[in-house]
């Protein structure tokens, strides 16, 4: 990450903080043997599970919300470059991009957060110096400059009428904004909260804070009050990501902070949830989904596996996964990416080490030029119009410098 | 487990433990607390040692493990309860030194949690962002935000004590 001065010298500042207790260390790992062979046997017995920090008991974890779907197995695209099905008319023929440094009206720094589903509006922020960004958006590559509040603002989604969403930290929290034409408002709700998505009718999606927890939320409008979306179950927190043009909401959600994540579906008319299936994977099942956001019928996200044990490493590997909310049905790459857009084509577009951008479309993975030519370099990228044409994103120019870029694709 | 084994992970935990209590530390600003989390963690590696094996990304993986349940811990509020009691951990000493990292852990104590972990991980621990990421179960992007927003915090509650200078004079 890019960091300010300031951020610098905090960040430096904690450094100083690197010392251990000063105080002799009570941790006895033969305790430790004895209390998880307690735990074991405890969990044989049927015991309800292990108390945690060895203290305290919770209680059941709530009941399923539904029946355990039967998962299809994945349609395992793709091998870089082997031809994958995709579910609108695939062709063989890999896009040509292009990308270019989009205009900023202040000098310096500039990053797009998100885009609108036509490609024509993309929103970012600039850089001035200290931790306060002016927003910016695009319309068809014009930049407009509006201010808001706080620091470290980020419009995070936009609609084809150019309202865009997003967040700015006043004080010590989250405030949710929405701004069109120029015009910031704050989206009305009680305590911290951010938007993260809006579709077509102006409806936004985005989260409450609960002190340390997020609780998803919907507004009918810019100028409704925030509603909460029902959880699977009384510890359950997070936030929603996207939401379909129907109404259709998806949310990142978890069993308590520390619970794996996974995507939950309100759908329009339903009172309550559903978690989507987890995916499966070339190696067994995902244990969990970090959903991204909404294209159309598909929920773009990484899906973790923890690697078998007894080989010759562990810890997770992550694969760019989408699922349709539809069918349940999971396709998962196995190039190794972070995936952070896609549209209802079945395109993904990520960040890969060492590439500027990589797109992944029936013709396989590839990646997004630099702009203006050149050699290797890093970006990221954080919008795709619906059509796969327009992306939004940025690129690292080393020194502390990047840029807002836009890829057109053909 | 095998004795074998056994010994394998009082020797793998044994190693780790300045680091691990270290990190506790950090995150916790309390001793005590510390090494109760300290102890859960290694307390939930035992049952998993035997399938781990020989693993490049074992530190990774106990880190995740003592940075989850930290925030889970704060998120049940648990930390308010004392295993150990005593009083919390403060230390008058003449060190000027000591005294600005009391100052500087108090108000690292302030930030929100999970902000807290993102700058724990990412700047004392130097882990790169994907890293934190993988570790938090979030994305890149999060973790830059929550970093940004960690950092901006840590900034406001540092701003009117001139600490930064002075700290900085010394390094």
């Amino acid at each position: 990450m890019t960091m300010t001065i300031d951020e610098k010298h905090v960040a430096d500042l904690l450094r100083q903080l690197e010392d251990e207790p000063d105080r002799p260390s009570r941790i006895d790992l033969a305790r430790a043997i004895r209390e998880a062979r307690r735990r074991r046997r405890n969990r044989r017995a049927g015991a309800a599970g292990a108390a945690a920090l060895g203290v305290l008991a919770f209680a059941a974890l709530p009941v399923a919300l539904h029946p355990r779907q039967s998962v299809e197995p994945p349609e395992r695209a793709v091998v870089s470059g082997a031809p994958t099905p995709g579910p609108a008319s695939p062709s063989p023929r890999p896009p040509v991009c292009k990308g270019e440094y989009l205009p900023v009206p202040v000098k310096g720094r500039s990053l797009v957060t998100g885009g609108d589903p036509s490609g024509r509006w993309l929103a970012g922020r600039l850089y001035p110096g200290g931790m306060s960004h002016p927003i910016v958006l695009w319309h068809d590559g014009k930049p407009e400059k509006v201010t808001l509040p706080g620091s470290d603002q980020r419009m995070l989604d936009v609609n084809r009428d150019g309202l865009a969403v997003g967040e700015t930290f006043v004080g010590n929290r989250s405030q949710a904004w929405s701004v069109r034409a120029g015009r910031a408002s704050r989206l009305p709700v009680d305590g911290g909260a951010g938007a993260t998505a809006v579709n077509d009718t102006g409806r936004i999606v985005g989260f409450r804070q609960v002190g340390d927890r997020q609780l998803p939320v919907v507004w009918k409008s810019p100028q409704s009050r925030a509603v909460d979306l029902p959880l699977p179950g009384p510890r359950w927190e997070g936030t929603a990501v996207g939401i379909g043009e129907d109404g259709t909401v998806v949310g990142k959600v978890a069993d308590g902070p520390s619970g794996d994540l996974r995507a939950a579906i309100w759908r329009t008319g339903s009172s309550r949830p559903e978690l989507l299936p987890l995916p499966s994977l070339p190696d067994g099942v995902a244990f969990q989904f970090a959903p991204g956001s909404l294209a159309g019928d598909w929920v773009v996200g990484t899906a973790y596996r923890e690697l078998d044990p007894g080989r010759a490493r562990t810890g997770w590997q992550l694969y760019p996964t989408r699922i349709n909310i539809r069918t349940g049905k999971s396709v998962v790459l196995t190039d190794p990416f972070h995936v952070e857009v896609g549209n209802d084509r079945g395109w993904l577009a990520g960040q890969a080490r060492g590439k500027v951008v990589v797109l992944h479309t029936e013709a396989g993975l590839r990646e997004l030029p630099r702009p203006g030519g050149g050699g290797a370099a890093v970006g990221a990228v954080s919008s795709m119009s619906d059509d796969g044409h327009v992306l939004g994103g940025q690129l690292d120019l080393g020194d502390l410098q990047f840029r807002a870029v836009r890829w057109t694709c053909r | 487990m095998s004795e074998t084994a056994d010994q394998e992970y009082v020797a793998y935990v044994t190693a780790r433990l300045p680091a691990l209590r270290r990190l506790a530390y950090a995150l916790c600003g309390d001793a005590d607390q510390a090494d109760d989390l300290v102890q859960e963690t290694a307390t939930r590696l035992y049952p998993r040692w035997s399938r781990l094996g020989e693993v490049e990304r074992l530190d990774a993986y106990v880190r995740t493990v003592l940075v989850r349940l930290f925030l889970d811990s704060r998120r049940r509020g648990w930390w308010r309860v004392h295993l150990f009691g005593g009083p919390p951990d403060v230390r008058s000493t003449e060190d000027r030194g000591v005294e600005d990292r009391t100052v500087l852990r108090a108000a690292l104590d302030r930030v929100p949690p999970r902000q807290r972990a993102v700058l724990v991980l990412r700047f004392l621990h130097d882990l790169p962002v994907e890293e934190v990421a993988r570790t938090l179960g979030c994305s890149a992007g999060t973790v830059k935000s929550q970093t940004s927003h960690g950092l901006a915090a840590m900034r406001r509650l540092l701003g009117d004590r001139e600490l930064a200078g002075r700290i900085g004079g010394e390094r």
